[in-house]
């Protein structure tokens, strides 16, 4: 994600990141990753119940996708921290928006593995403020 | 389109101090909601 930094910069997006830990939990995650991004609370939820972010099934917490996402993470060197009380049913997502709210990109996950690339993100976006391409003069009548 | 009304929902900064979603970006948010802390 860092290094496509400049690429969200260009387009004038920021990143905030959001999470449903207590801001006392955040501090030691922020400090342990050095984070460049803004990270912001939402211990009561209701961000994320506004996004429509619900409680996954089991199933989908330890699906085969996630599994295999996690052996991966931990073979590049993922060692799990006690963050404390963690809610593991909690699904996430990922959404674009301007300052209306109004959302231009959205994913929210199916399970813990579900996650848009980093260049999905940038082409919704560019899709979304593509300029109608002028008629040439072929097209003209 | 769908809209949510992110100026009326309080989040809390690393300080514990209410926050709102607009007060940390400009024109554009990418707005990431983490699963679980790892």
């Amino acid at each position: 994600m860092n290094a496509f930094k400049s690429e969200f910069r260009r387009r004038n997006i920021d990143i905030v990141v959001v999470s449903f830990a207590e801001p006392e939990m955040l501090i030691p995650y922020v400090e342990y990753h050095e984070w460049p991004f803004t990270l912001l609370a939402d211990s009561e939820r209701k961000l994320y119940q506004a996004f429509d972010l619900k409680q996954l099934a089991w199933r989908k917490v330890f699906s085969p996708s996630t599994l295999k996402l996690y052996l991966k993470l931990f073979r590049k060197g993922l060692h799990l921290e006690d963050y404390g009380k963690e809610d593991i049913y909690q699904t996430g997502g990922d959404f674009l928006l301007d300052r209306a709210g109004n959302v231009l990109f959205a994913l929210r996950s199916e399970d813990p593995s579900d996650r848009p690339s980093v260049a999905s993100l940038l082409k919704a976006f560019d899709v979304c403020f593509r300029q109608p391409e002028k008629p040439t003069r072929r097209q003209m009548y | 389109m769908e809209t949510i009304a992110i100026d009326q929902l309080p989040l809390l900064d690393l300080q514990g101090k209410p926050t709102l979603l607009t007060a940390h970006f400009n024109e554009y948010a990418l707005v990431i909601f983490l699963r679980h802390l790892a």
